[in-house]
């Protein structure tokens, strides 16, 4: 895999670059719109992350370009330009996805995979955190090695968990993912579906815990904080 | 302070006035002659009466200070004065030859005559004193316009009133009108700048309007507000360029981290450049919010709360503290407002309780009509700091981290919502801050059924 990142400044250009090396690959970093020109003529990448505003123009016109040619790389812009009429025109001007600076570097690595996956539409077989393992499509879970079956609708709200780990999801995101358009739900049903897998994955051992956040959501995190 | 319709009555009251005297005094001098002789007439016989003393059958012209300046002032004056058979004369050398004889038997009043060369006039006045009848014959007096005046004035007093006062109303109502038009204008220039926005002042008071008196006024207040507009723009782009500027840094800073050795230093660092990150946002967003870079349009309250709380969910979990919403009614509570400024100051409010809010155990949103209240039951603010608080690098606590920037920022931001920032606090029992909006609206059945969505 060859990532291009476009950015100016040159310490953040090294940190971003870094941060995909972990993706193993090769990644080049140029500083400018005739430098990201020449590079891209040269080569063929899979993904370019690119800054928006370089010392000889906005990149956006490189993102226009790149999104049109036959064999696009997926693109992300990272930008200091923020403002919803600025991701608006991003994303309509060719990028997969956008994100503001000051970034998480989890949450750019998250991204990077998402848009990388998106075009082959699979999603991985194996969501895991901590001992807890499912196996997407199957709705077998292993809790510290101890193989269960879990009902539709407790692998489902696992699957979107393990999706958002660490982060919350919210009540009607949750209800969203997980029940049909014509399905009845209950007021109580969705609590009480999770609270039956919060006790099937602490009967086997799990070490991760579902924590209620009333009026909000939900979260799935490692049971001994770090 | 003098009032201009105190100072214009005055003032038009004194020349209105001056301008009566003077005309009463041109009229007086300029009185007709014959009327004036007449006048003059009555005065000398008034002086001669009350002069002459008759005892017995002696009749006699007392000298009174009065008769002695008639004297002084007419070289030429002469005056016959008698009763029945008796008689006083006076200047005898200067009368000319009369048309009556005496003594004087005619009808009691007073005339003036011309003497039989037809040369000059002299006056005849008979008064009846108990069975005598007084005739007095005067000719060539003198008599000072002071005199003349004070019986004129005296005889006419009531007509002078009259007119005086017809006068004096006339000015009244002039300057009372005169005074309501200046004031007018003067309110009418008022309402126009108590209508201008004080956060963008501009849009100014039309000079068509107000009286030419006032445009030099209206003209140096439209350049005053002018400046302030300008410089009110000067310092929010300044705001928002420097909230824009900070973000390499940041993110420079953010990279850094990753290479902090301990984990507990690290999730720390992490989670204050996350906080300086919000603050940045929400200046940004405050500068856009002043711009009008962005438009105001119908959001949901309830969508946008829980997502920021979600956002704090980790957070709230790392430092073991409770964060949950409650809320009166399901469904969307829709106001008129800018989605990422909204964000920006929940997530202040809410980052703030999470920092601030010592020994907190619970930090409760709770939406209703009004608006969201993040509530916690911290040790509260000490009596009276809620007020100081909104304050620019204000914070409750001299030991408390941040720059007591967040909350100046919220009260703005919700300022240009039209709404407002209110802190309420107990001591030991915890501290509530609300954001409340002008008018936030129940949720609506139909938005919630719109299946036509994305």
């Amino acid at each position: 895999m060859r990532s291009l990142v476009i950015e100016d400044e040159p310490q953040i250009g090294a940190y971003v670059s870094r941060l995909l090396g972990q993706l193993h690959g090769i990644v080049d970093l140029v500083g400018s719109i005739a430098d990201a020109r020449q590079a891209l003529d040269n080569f063929k990448y899979d993904l370019a992350i690119v800054d928006r505003m370089l010392p000889d123009g906005d990149a956006l016109q490189v993102v226009t370009t790149l999104s049109q040619s036959s064999e696009r790389p997926a693109i992300i812009m990272l930008t200091s330009k923020d403002a919803t009429e600025d991701v608006v025109d991003g994303l309509n001007g060719g990028a997969d996805d956008y994100l503001g600076k000051p970034f998480e570097p989890q949450e750019l690595l998250a991204r990077v995979r998402a848009v990388l996956r998106r075009p082959r539409l699979l999603a991985p077989s194996v969501l895991s955190l901590g001992n807890v393992e499912l196996h997407l499509g199957s709705n077998e879970a292993v809790v510290a090695d101890t193989k269960i079956l879990l009902r539709r609708r407790e692998a489902l709200i696992l699957g979107a968990l393990l999706m958002r780990r660490d982060r919350v999801i919210t009540r009607s995101a949750l209800i969203e993912e997980i029940y049909g358009f014509d399905d009845e739900i209950e007021s109580n049903t969705l609590e009480a579906q999770v609270s039956r897998l919060r006790k099937k994955l602490a009967e086997l051992g799990g070490d991760v815990e579902i924590r209620s956040m009333r009026g909000i959501g939900y979260i799935l995190r490692l049971a001994t904080p770090r | 302070m003098k009032s201009i319709a105190r100072t214009f009555a005055l003032s038009l009251g004194i020349a209105a006035t001056t301008i009566f005297l003077i005309m009463m005094g041109i009229f007086i001098w300029r009185y007709p002659t014959e009327e004036r002789e007449f006048r003059s007439c009555q005065v000398v016989a008034a002086v001669l009466d009350r002069a002459t003393v008759i005892e017995g059958q002696k009749l006699t012209v007392r000298s009174t200070p009065a008769l002695e300046e008639l004297k002084a002032d007419s070289p030429n004056l002469w005056y016959v004065v008698s009763a029945g058979d008796l008689l006083s004369e006076y200047g005898s050398e200067h009368r000319p030859a009369l048309p009556f004889v005496f003594p004087y038997h005619g009808p009691v009043g007073s005339s003036v005559f011309s003497t039989l060369d037809q040369n000059s006039t002299f006056c005849l006045s008979a008064v009846q004193r108990g069975s005598l009848r007084l005739a007095m014959m005067v000719g060539e007096p003198q008599v000072r316009f002071g005199r003349i005046a004070r019986t004129f004035l005296l005889r006419r007093v009531s007509s002078i009133i009259l007119v005086a006062l017809a006068f004096a109303a006339t000015v009244a109502i002039g300057s009372a009108l005169a005074a309501r038009f200046v004031s007018r204008g003067i309110e009418r220039v008022a309402r126009r700048a108590l209508a201008i926005d004080p956060s963008a002042p501009q849009g100014l008071i039309s000079l068509s309007e107000v009286p030419s008196e006032l445009k030099p006024l209206v003209e140096a207040l439209n350049r005053a507000f002018g400046e302030i507009d300008a410089y009110i723009r000067m310092q929010r782009r300044f705001l928002g360029n420097a909230a824009h500027q900070l973000r390499t840094p940041l993110t420079l800073l953010r990279a850094k981290i990753e290479d902090v050795p301990d984990p507990a230093l690290r999730a720390e660092l992490v989670r204050d450049v996350r906080r300086l990150t919000s603050l940045v946002s929400a200046m940004l967003d405050l500068a856009r919010l002043q711009n009008h870079a962005v438009e105001k349009r119908p959001i949901d309250l309830a969508q946008i709360t829980i997502e920021v709380l979600a956002d704090f969910g980790p957070s709230a979990l790392d430092a073991g503290i409770e964060l949950a919403l409650e809320q009166d009614g399901k469904g969307p509570l829709m106001v008129q407002g800018v989605d990422a400024a909204i964000r920006s100051a929940l997530a202040n409010l809410v980052g703030n309780a999470l920092i601030h809010a010592h020994g907190a155990r619970r930090i409760v949103a709770t939406l209703s009509r009004d608006g969201i209240s993040i509530n916690d039951d911290g040790a509260g603010l000490p009596d009276g700091a809620e007020h100081g608080l909104t304050e620019p690098f204000q914070t409750g606590n001299a030991a408390c981290k941040g720059a007591g920037l967040g909350l100046s920022i919220v009260r703005e931001i919700m300022a240009a919502h039209g709404g407002e920032l209110v802190i309420s606090s107990v001591p030991g029992r915890g501290t509530t801050m609300s954001l409340r909006f002008p008018a936030a609206t129940a949720p609506v059945k139909a938005a919630q059924l719109d299946l036509q969505g994305p």
